[in-house]
């Protein structure tokens, strides 16, 4: 009961086996001041992910995707990469405050997101976006159907089940279906071409395919959030047919998306590219730390959207 | 209690406690100095709207005030319009606002100077239909004295507000720019568009519905109490529809002239005003018309009012 009520990831993950949590919740717990402040740093980057930079694109995107017929291809492949953005605050940032608040209470939760759009291969994406999803999916859906021990075919054949699951796990509608569909796609053809776990050592080579991955990620997402596929059709249409069209400017939106994309972009860097120089919120000396605390306390109270919308993924 | 219950816990915990405490000091200096310095900067910024606010609240001494969204900035010239009628004027009509922001604004002015008439452009959009009234919050915020209607929007927004520097939530780009480089450069307010329509558009007349659940109480409302309130103070008050290009149906502005019609209240609904509507050359978007349309338009609203006053 305590397991299945455990309230910091009650709505939507991490999603945490009762092996690793009941055992924490049977333990007598006492305070650990490390574990504590881990926690409410977290959970303070999670406010900002959300809050400052998820639903700041969200206004944005919902301004141009509720009429999107009437925007240009260029104005709409922007608007995608805001979504992909903005899906990646609201549940990055959710998963953070859960994971912080339980910490806070001393419990330790699943890593749900590292740094998932620096991925070089959507085989990787999948290691970097709602882990805990793709470890559930691993166990219960994958591994039972033969995994990748057995013929290739059928090793295609199980990840393109595993990940049309996980299509229909996101709601029953083609468009999540469709959308599970090319990331099983995208990962048959890694494999074939023996992309899928292969890292790049050439830096050019590694920031091309950073890039590959973030725009089919971000197609993949175009199904996604459109109500329906003929509607998702139509924007992926108009952004290869009009790109030259006359790109709608929000200067206010555009103002809060660069304070929080700079922000968010500037951390993620420095957490995927330079773990061990201690920048900022991780230095070595308390002073720049509780700088970086307050300039981000600062940026939720000026930039932050406080109007009591949903998580994303709530709805799933 | 406390210092036996404090005595109690482990190191770990008294460490943690006292670095929340001065963290949580640290937080609320930095908040109150943020405060002060965007206070500050709010009445050195050089135009715009943030200009615009500080004007109403504290300078404004104008006989005629024009309100409403930004087809009230863009549609009426306070020069012909205090020429016309005799008096000084000042357009505070701003982009994307309506009657909820207005009102506020409205009730702050009255403190300190009373105005003899209001023409107040309505738009269904912001002042009746319904929607997500938080976008109205970031110019009421930054008053101390709307805190009521933030509270009627959203009950939350009262803790929210222990915070100094959250006034400023939303707000901030505008304050920045209106002292670096304003975007419009607005006269006594107007700022008029010198652009026309690149399109013309194929626009039918509007299929909504008009029932009860299009209209949003809150805004509604507002509406109400703006109309008392002008009543009260003895302000003389004048509701337009100003011309579109096409696609808005009377129905929409029911409620206000339902209002107006039992207070006595001059209701001029041009929105298909025979010279200006559906003449391309007049606008530069479907609802907004250009110079040219916004001069034509000043002279004819200000006839309209002036026999209004001798019937």
């Amino acid at each position: 009961m305590l397991f299945v009520a455990f309230f910091p990831q009650i709505i939507s993950g991490p999603i945490s086996k009762a092996q690793s949590l009941i055992p924490q919740i049977k333990t007598t717990r006492s305070f650990d001041y490390d574990k504590a402040v881990e926690g409410l740093r977290m959970l303070l980057w999670g406010m900002v992910l959300k809050t400052v930079m998820a639903d700041r694109l969200g206004f944005y995107v919902d301004t141009v995707y509720s009429q999107y017929e009437y925007y240009s291809g260029s104005t709409l492949l922007l608007t995608s990469i805001c979504y992909s953005l903005q899906i990646y605050g609201d549940f990055a940032g959710y998963s953070l405050m859960a994971i912080g608040v339980g910490k806070l209470l001393g419990f330790d939760l699943p890593e749900n997101f590292r740094r998932p759009y620096f991925a070089v291969s959507v085989t990787q994406f999948w290691r970097r976006w709602h882990i805990s999803l793709t470890r559930w999916l691993t166990d219960y859906v994958y591994i039972p159907l033969g995994g990748s021990r057995c013929s290739k075919l059928k090793c295609y054949r199980n990840i393109l089940a595993t990940f049309l699951v996980s299509g229909i796990w996101h709601g029953a509608n083609w468009t999540f279906i469709f959308w599970g569909f090319i990331h099983g796609v995208a990962q048959v053809v890694e494999k074939t071409v023996g992309l899928g776990k292969r890292d790049s050592k050439n830096r050019l080579e590694k920031w091309v395919r950073i890039f590959i991955t973030f725009m089919v990620v971000n197609l993949a997402w175009i199904f996604f959030r459109m109500p329906t596929i003929q509607d998702a059709w139509y924007v992926i249409t108009k952004i290869f047919s009009n790109l030259n069209g006359a790109l709608y400017i929000d200067k206010t939106a555009f103002f809060y998306m660069g304070i929080a994309i700079i922000v968010v972009a500037m951390k993620d860097v420095a957490d995927e590219f330079f773990e061990n120089k201690h920048m900022i919120l991780d230095s070595h000396y308390k002073a720049v730390r509780w700088l970086g605390y307050i300039a981000l306390v600062m940026l939720l109270l000026l930039c932050g959207v406080f109007d009591a919308g949903q998580f994303i993924y709530a709805n799933f | 209690m406390l210092v036996s219950l404090f005595t109690q816990i482990s190191d770990a915990m008294k460490k943690f406690l006292i670095n929340i405490i001065c963290f949580a000091v640290v937080v609320l200096v930095s908040d109150l100095i943020m405060f002060k310095v965007l206070r500050l900067l709010e009445h050195t910024a050089k135009g715009g709207d943030t200009e615009a606010a500080v004007y109403i609240n504290e300078k404004c001494e104008d006989d005629i005030l024009i309100l409403g969204s930004s087809r009230a900035r863009h549609h009426y010239d306070p020069d012909i319009i205090g020429e016309k009628l005799g008096g000084s004027c000042y357009n505070f009509g701003i982009d994307g606002y309506g009657i909820i922001l207005m009102y506020g604004r409205l009730q702050n002015m009255l403190k300190r100077h009373k105005p003899k008439l209001i023409i107040y452009d309505v738009y269904g959009m912001f002042d009746l239909q319904r929607g997500d009234n938080h976008r109205y919050l970031p110019y009421l915020r930054r008053s101390l004295q709307n805190d009521d209607i933030i509270c009627d929007i959203d009950p939350t927004e009262k803790y929210k507000l222990l915070s100094h520097s959250y006034r400023f939530n939303g707000s901030i780009h505008n304050v920045l720019v209106d002292n670096i480089k304003p975007v419009a450069n607005p006269i006594k307010g107007y700022v008029p568009m010198d652009k026309n329509m690149q399109v013309v558009p194929e626009m039918s007349m509007s299929s909504k519905s008009y029932s009860k659940e299009y209209y949003d109480e809150v805004k509604v409302e507002y509406f109400k109490k703006f109309v008392s309130l002008c009543k009260e103070n003895d302000i003389q008050l004048v509701v337009a529809v100003s011309p579109f290009y096409r696609g808005v149906v009377d129905e929409e502005f029911k409620p206000v002239e339902d209002l107006c019609r039992n207070n006595d209240i001059a209701f001029i609904n041009l929105k298909d005003d025979k010279k200006l509507a559906s003449n391309s050359k007049y606008f530069y978007d479907t609802g907004h018309m250009n110079r040219t349309g916004a001069t034509i338009w000043s002279k004819e609203i200000s006839c309209l009012i002036r026999l209004k006053e001798k019937n």
